[in-house]
């Protein structure tokens, strides 16, 4: 069973190793023997061990008085549903980062989408700002004070020139402050939409925060739709963000193919477009026939 | 039989090989490095290539092409004359000049290369690629990235153990971010970001564009020659930006003369949008390598945009680091090929590099999700290799069938970042037929792996069956078969390309016809008279004699150019 063998083994390693250089020096050296080029299958299985020694690394420094935790090797990771994600309004309760084996988890009759990890990378760690343990708005960032005032300007909020002015200000500042600035937005918008708030009634959060087209904006210049490692925390809370913000600019489709747009529930608007579709197929059928009895007349 | 690097630049391209003093570039037949990518026809109906093509970019209009890089593998096509070419085509004639005149150079045929690509092309243009180095008649080994080229000539450098550096290249054409990380020399690409459609001649198109607004109403009668000839004016007024603060240029029209102004501060205005563009893959690069700015050592410049202050001074800003150009912006890929082809020889010098890259896009496939009961929203993206995953990477996922009793699966491969498939590139797709089982739904699995040339396959197994099926990605608007390949190769095998002498000539022509239209007077007259001269000599044959005007007029077109418009 050399598949379930420990990841050290294929380092070159006794036993697990305890930093992250006595992992990179292993790997470095086991590295010019499978090299990428030459042998791709014992360089897929060795960067496994690589990662999941980081992952095991990460793990023991957030748990140092634990024992360490045999993590067997499989390639493939078959693994968790999507749905939890998709289902899932509030962030993902389990802090515990515990690795484990490979598990297929068939949630309902028909279960269509499955997910593939890569497993859980280093980012997942060092997540930072984004732990479920810290409460919203945990530290000052740049351009705190503009965002604040304009969120809470019932006008200014719903002005495309004042996102745009806090926009170009924004532009302004280095990669690192920009990062800064744009999880602040994203924590303060989770927060005024009740993201935060696990017991907030569904129907209390008439006011908006701002219009949908400037949020679609903001969207689009974040480009904050664009699948981040997907799992994680953050696109779960951008995830969960577009709906409330927003209006799903996508379609559904009633397994025939046929976009519709969605529509807020209203009998009116909810079923208008089918009254259109249905009026301008009954224009075309009866065009089709009028075209269809010219013809033979000729 | 000898392998070498190819930098196929939108704007130049560049040949190197790996010898025992590391990376060396082969000069093309005039003794340069740097072959412009521009093809031309002349009237003969032979090809020219390189520096003389890009002479005729003004003087020849209607049969010149350049920057037809982005085009890879795109349906579009460019008339050259009576004749239609794909960038394809266009790549494999500057592919097939660079390898003659390796072959010249090195005295050995030249049949296999490595070619370099921006870390940002997608799986059509990567294809595309290896279609136009097949049409060359090149074996193309590997695919290599743009900035980890880049890296790899830096990185023979560096003397520190352990280093992270970021690699900022904007090209011609093209903009990628690449992280490295160095240890115990070994090279690992972090992450890669970047934009394909974006590059320094979009800095000279913001300053045609400002041209053409000074020139208001007369802008709109300007033929093609004259188009080409303000287009040259921005790239000069460009390249002259790097030196000078502000810049008056004379650009002639049929009777009178105007003057066109330019300055920093206007062309800092002008460029803004462009500036801010190359600000969110310097992030997503950073954010997704999960560094801050402060774990950068050392970040350096690729591509020949990157000379641009306002380039230098918008990296330093954002990233608190001064960046490096030690080695030369237009060389140091191709530098990197060299170094790449010397890496796959297994060259005894390179014995303990390593080199590891990754996949700057997320793959996946199109899924339904389940609403409500019996209610499925199609068009979803399931990704399976997720972006900045090393290569070669292998992932499998299991699906199952909608419903029981469905007898076939269609699945479609995308290539993208958003969560719904309609925004993001389809690469192909295939059809699975599955046992009809009424009771359940039928499982199948689907692997994706991806080669260390950003290759993909794709390999379907049904479960219940074990039969696996393969994709070849085929169907793509735009890209081409096998068979297409083949046929092309004979065609362009026909068509010549001038030899050195004839295309050299051709050049000081083009110069001086240039030279010619753009002005008036005393100066129209001297070209009028240097090219019947140079027409006379042509004439009478005699290769020294011709060799000897070449150079003269070389040389003063040279300093006239130094002097000239400006």
């Amino acid at each position: 069973m050399a598949r379930y063998q420990p990841y050290w083994t294929v380092l070159g390693l006794d036993k697990a190793p305890e930093d992250r250089r006595t992992l990179k020096k292993a790997y470095a050296k086991k590295l010019r023997e499978t090299r990428p080029d030459e042998d791709p299958e014992g360089f897929m299985r060795l960067r496994d061990a690589h990662d999941q020694g980081l992952e095991h690394i990460a793990y023991l420094q957030s748990h140092p008085e634990q024992d360490s935790v045999d993590v067997p090797l499989d390639n493939d990771k078959v693994m968790r549903d999507f749905s939890d994600i998709e289902n899932e309004n509030n962030p993902d309760p389990s802090p515990d980062v515990q690795i484990e084996p490979a598990k297929e988890n068939i949630a309902g009759p028909q279960l269509i989408p499955v997910e593939v990890s890569s497993a859980l990378d280093e980012s997942d760690f060092e997540n930072n700002g984004f732990d479920e343990k810290e409460e919203f708005l945990p530290h000052i960032f740049p351009l705190e004070d503009e965002l604040i005032a304009l969120l809470d300007d019932d006008t200014k909020r719903y002005e495309r020139n004042s996102w745009a002015a806090l926009f170009k200000q924004a532009h302004q500042l280095d990669i690192d402050e920009f990062s800064d600035f744009e999880n602040g937005l994203l924590n303060a918008l989770l927060g005024r939409s009740g993201y935060f708030n696990y017991y907030q009634d569904e129907d209390d959060e008439k006011f908006a925060i701002t219009s949908q087209s400037i949020a679609a904006s903001i969207f689009a210049t974040l480009k904050w739709d664009e699948t981040q490692s997907s799992g994680s925390h953050k696109a779960q809370q951008i995830a969960w963000l577009r709906e409330k913000l927003v209006k799903p600019k996508y379609a559904v489709t009633q397994d025939d193919g046929i976009y519709v747009p969605e529509t807020p529930d209203n009998f009116w608007t909810k079923n208008i477009w089918w009254m259109i579709v249905i009026i301008i197929l009954l224009i075309q059928f009866g065009r089709a026939t009028l075209n269809l009895f010219s013809n033979i007349s000729y | 039989m000898a392998l070498v690097g190819i930098d196929l630049g939108t704007t130049n391209s560049l040949i190197a090989h790996f010898t025992e003093d590391g990376p060396k570039l082969i000069p093309n037949t005039a003794g340069k490095f740097l072959t412009p990518s521009a093809v031309g026809l002349s009237e003969d109906g032979g090809v020219i290539v390189g520096q003389a093509a890009k002479y005729r970019l003004v003087s020849h209009p209607n049969h010149t092409v350049a920057r037809f890089k982005r085009s890879m593998g795109a349906a579009k096509t460019y008339r050259l004359g009576k004749k239609t070419f794909k960038a394809e085509d266009l790549s494999a004639l500057i592919l097939r000049s660079l390898k003659e005149d390796a072959e010249r150079h090195l005295g050995e045929t030249i049949d296999r290369a490595i070619i370099s690509v921006p870390a940002y092309f997608n799986d059509v243009q990567r294809k595309a690629t290896y279609a136009a180095g097949k049409m060359a008649g090149l074996k193309v080994e590997r695919l290599i990235n743009e900035p980890t080229a880049a890296a790899l000539a830096y990185g023979l450098k560096t003397e520190d153990d352990e280093n992270t550096f970021l690699v900022f290249d904007l090209g011609g054409g093209t903009f990628d971010v690449s992280i490295l990380e160095i240890f115990d020399g070994i090279m690992e690409v972090r992450s890669s970001a970047g934009d394909a459609f974006l590059g320094g001649e979009d800095f000279t198109k913001a300053i045609e564009d400002d041209f053409l607004a000074q020139l208001g109403d007369t802008a709109k009668t300007l033929d093609p020659a004259k188009r080409a000839v303000l287009r040259d004016l921005a790239n000069k007024t460009k390249e002259k930006l790097t030196t000078e603060t502000d810049i008056s240029a004379r650009f002639q029209l049929k009777k009178d003369e105007v003057t066109l102004k330019m300055n920093r501060e206007r062309f800092e205005e002008i460029t803004s949008t462009l500036v801010t563009r190359l600000r969110r893959p310097l992030q997503r690069a950073i954010t997704d390598a999960g560094l801050r700015t402060s774990d950068i050592d050392r970040v350096i410049l690729v591509g020949g945009a990157t000379r641009m202050p306002v380039i230098r001074k918008m990296v330093t800003k954002l990233l608190k680091v001064f960046p490096e150009h030690s080695l030369d912006p237009d060389e140091v890929i191709a530098l990197g090929t060299g170094v790449q082809a010397g890496l796959v020889a297994r060259h005894a010098a390179l014995e303990d590099v390593v080199m590891t890259d990754v996949c700057p896009f997320t793959l996946g496939t199109d899924i339904s999700h389940e609403v409500s009961k019996g209610q499925y929203e199609t068009g979803h993206f399931q990704p399976l290799i997720e972006r900045n995953t090393v290569i070669p990477a292998s992932r499998v996922v299991r699906n199952y069938t909608m419903r029981p009793g469905q007898e076939e699966v269609e699945i479609s491969i995308y290539q993208g970042e958003s969560p719904r498939v309609i925004d993001n590139v389809k690469l192909g797709q295939l059809k699975v037929r599955v046992p009809k089982n009424k009771k359940e739904n039928e499982a199948i699995d689907i692997r994706f792996t991806y080669d260390v040339s950003g290759v993909l396959e794709v390999l379907v197994t049904v479960i219940s069956t074990d039969k696996t099926q393969r994709l070849i990605l085929e169907g793509n608007p735009g890209s081409i078969s096998k068979a297409d390949i083949e046929k092309r190769f004979k065609e362009l095998e026909k068509i010549k390309i001038h030899p050195r002498d004839k295309s050299e000539n051709a050049e000081i022509i083009a110069r001086l016809k240039a030279a010619y239209e753009n002005h008036l007077g005393e100066t129209r007259k001297l070209m009028e008279y240097w090219l019947t001269e140079f027409e006379q000599i042509l004439a009478k044959q005699n290769d020294t004699d011709i060799a000897e005007a070449r150079d003269k007029l070389t040389e003063e077109l040279d300093k006239f150019d130094s002097l000239d418009i400006f």
